[in-house]
């Protein structure tokens, strides 16, 4: 387990390892559900909610059961499987208990599932060995900070909305442009802690 | 990519046989936000906005109106507006509600002759939806406002 | 390759997903199951126990309550409200455009988008009770212009229909070409309501309708038809000595039985139908009301013809309806109106009638 702070780690995985700036993990959600600022927020809160409780559980999966059966090899296909379970039990109980938060999340749920964000995160946390306290602030900073990516890109579609563009580059072609002025700019903050 | 689940929900609702028989998207695959997004950028760049568009539309509907299915002169323009019993709620779900009335009005210097619904003036005012490429309704932004004569901002 | 390797990797996947397919499955079990759930409905007036887990709309119709829906439950008629004091959960984005702010402190919910997850009090309006399921055959098509076709169905053996003349059933289509689903739409019932086991239609074909074009080119005779009903606000108040009643196209279904209920009542008030047609060909039962006017002269038809082709040799009215009702309607005093027509048609004559006196109150009409 390296010597880290678990909030050395949070502010880094929002601000200079960013999931989507510095990563680049998760980009097709982030940009095709980014043209619309409501429905933007809803994904980031959806993703960061599914981040943290897959990858607390996979945390626990990855030490006492991967661990002693000796099947690293076999990490992929578990973490996938947990995940895949997970957002589907996590849309049952919202549905039940949590109703409203069903309302605004529960459609994006099983665009999750397959957001490579979620499997990235966790085998972030596996590689570099963090234990139980800096893999839940590692989760929760990666998804705070790709809740910031989308919301900015979406805040930035809205407003050109009404701009005057040549002709064919809206859509795609712009939200990449925008993406990779926003990761340029984030690279400014590299060196302020660094873990990765 | 993945689409936005909104979009989906959007497509199943213009689907043939959803809402009207023939649906609101032709053979047009792309989603939903995408084809306002294209029909909205050629018209902002060309200096239009849908809100005018649509009260454009709006006004010669009105006067076509006054005909109760005959053919009016409106100025620049002949309309004709027919009209059914009913009314047919709007694939965005926003609450709106509007009469199924067919509009076909012709320019009298050029011959042009352009068709529109109720619904689908409420679709690109509010919506800024043009419908898909191939569906019968659908109107070519920049088509439109040259028929409708409105000058560039 | 070393056998207790793959034995390690095959049985830890297969226990592995094992569990979790294990844990899915009670999740399931737990957090899907709602369970039996009691609607309380009018205070206390019905208690119905259902089985949670569909929308308020289907679970309604499922126990023979059958709440007016156009859309069959895809948010986009907005007729399904429901007033819902207790278990309906949080206001879902869906539902938000529908449901005014004055609605919302009323409780009023649309009932095709809330799921029964626990016990609802609700209150639902007296008339709705009435609200039943008739699955009847049809017995004939006939034409009645170039696109109005009359469908008379008979209803199951045994059965009857109560309706007040003037209310609207609802008809089920069945899915045909593109159309996968069934949908429904409104029409006014036009046969009389002394008549408990016939309902007709009179169904006017609209260009790109789903279910007009489903009447019009797939529906066959001996076809078996649902329909539910009845509904509606639109019938005989009678508080007055002269109905006025204007109609358009297929909206003289509901007047044609007004007129019926009233002459068969024995009835006292006068009657005055305006029936506006565009040409001469959009004109049907022309000779059934010239009868009734023979036979009854509290009765008066006045048919008017747009335009007549002179080949037509029209002696009617002519020009729009508004035209011989500006003329021939003096006042709104002891009178009542009975509009069915186009929303163009229905406000060019209330815009006149309400200049003749006529209110909110002495004026009638659907608007669905």
């Amino acid at each position: 387990m390296p010597q880290i702070s678990p909030f050395i780690i949070f502010f880094a995985s929002i601000i200079t390892s960013n999931m989507i700036l510095s990563n680049f993990l998760g980009m097709c959600s982030y940009l095709s559900v980014s043209s619309e600022y409501k429905t933007a927020t809803g994904l980031g809160m959806a993703v960061t909610l599914v981040l943290v409780l897959t990858t607390v559980i996979n945390w626990a999966v990855y030490e006492y059961v991967i661990v002693p059966l000796e099947i690293e090899y076999l990490q992929y296909i578990i973490f996938i499987m947990v995940i895949a379970a997970l957002v589907q039990i996590l849309e049952m109980g919202m549905d039940r208990y949590m109703p409203d938060l069903h309302a605004k999340l529960g459609i994006f749920l099983p665009l999750i599932t397959v957001n490579c964000a979620i499997l990235g995160v966790t085998l972030f946390m596996v590689i570099r060995h963090y234990g139980f306290f800096q893999s839940l602030m590692f989760s929760l900073g990666s998804g705070l900070g790709w809740w910031l990516a989308i919301n900015m890109l979406a805040a930035i579609r809205e407003k050109l909305k009404n701009a005057k563009l040549p002709p064919g580059i809206s859509g795609a072609a712009l939200s990449f442009i925008i993406t990779g002025i926003m990761a340029m700019a984030f690279i400014g903050f590299s060196g302020i802690f660094t873990i990765q | 990519m993945k689409e936005n689940p909104t979009n989906e929900q959007l497509r199943d609702t213009m689907q043939e046989g959803e809402l009207v028989k023939d649906g609101f998207l032709g053979d047009d695959q792309r989603p939903v936000d995408q084809i306002v997004q294209e029909d909205m950028a050629l018209l902002t760049t060309a200096g239009f906005t849908a809100e005018r568009l649509g009260a454009a539309m709006r006004a010669l509907t009105h006067k076509g109106m006054a005909g109760m299915g005959e053919e009016v002169d409106a100025g620049d323009y002949l309309v004709k507006a027919e009209e059914y019993m009913g009314l047919i709620g709007c694939p965005f779900k926003d609450n709106h509600r509007a009469a199924k009335r067919n509009t076909t009005a012709t320019h009298k210097a050029t011959g042009r002759t352009m068709m529109w619904t109720d619904l689908g003036i409420h679709l690109i005012q509010k919506h800024g939806f043009f419908q898909g490429k191939g569906s019968t309704y659908r109107l070519e932004p920049l088509e439109l406002s040259a028929f409708l004569g409105l000058e560039a901002e | 390759m070393d056998f207790s390797v793959i034995l390690r990797t095959v049985g830890s996947l297969a226990l592995i997903s094992g569990a979790l397919s294990i844990i899915i499955s009670v999740a399931e079990k737990v957090l899907n199951n709602y369970g039996t759930c009691e609607l309380d409905i009018n205070q206390g007036q019905k208690k119905l126990s259902v089985q949670g887990g569909s929308s308020l709309l289907s679970t309604l119709a499922a126990e023979k309550i059958f709440i007016p829906s156009a859309c069959g439950g895809k948010a986009t008629c907005g007729l399904c409200k429901v007033q819902v004091l207790e278990g309906a959960g949080p206001l879902l984005p869906t539902e938000e455009p529908y449901i005014s702010q004055q609605e919302r402190e009323e409780h009023m919910r649309l009932s095709c988008q809330i799921k029964v997850k626990g016990n609802m009090r609700l209150m639902i309006p007296e008339e709705l009770f009435n609200i039943r399921e008739y699955i009847c055959r049809v017995e004939s098509i006939t034409d009645m212009t170039y696109d109005i076709k009359l469908l008379r169905m008979k209803l199951p053996e045994g059965e009857t229909v109560t309706f007040k003349a003037g209310q609207f059933m609802q008809f089920y289509t069945k899915p045909y070409g593109k159309v996968k689903e069934e949908v429904f739409r409104a029409y006014s019932i036009s046969s009389k309501a002394s008549e408990h086991d016939h309902i007709e239609l009179l169904i006017r074909l609209v260009p790109g309708g789903i279910c007009t074009t489903y009447v019009h080119t797939v529906l066959q005779e001996a076809d078996q038809v649902r329909l539910s009903g009845p509904y509606g606000d639109f019938y005989l108040r009678g508080d007055c000595e002269e109905l006025i009643m204007i109609a358009g196209g297929s909206g003289l279904a509901p007047i044609r039985s007004l007129v019926y209920d009233v002459i068969e009542k024995g009835l006292p008030h006068k009657m005055r139908f305006f029936f506006g047609a565009n040409t001469v060909r959009d004109l049907y039962y022309m000779e059934e009301f010239a009868q009734i006017e023979r036979d009854y002269p509290q009765f008066k038809f006045i048919p008017c013809v747009a335009r007549p082709e002179p080949q037509d040799n029209w002696t009617g009215e002519t020009g729009f309806v508004t035209v011989a009702l500006e003329n021939q309607v003096d006042s709104g005093d002891g009178k009542e109106a009975y509009l069915c027509g186009s929303p163009g048609m229905l406000d060019a004559c209330i815009k006149i009638l309400k200049d003749k006196g006529f209110t909110d109150q002495t004026i009638f009409y659907d608007k669905f």
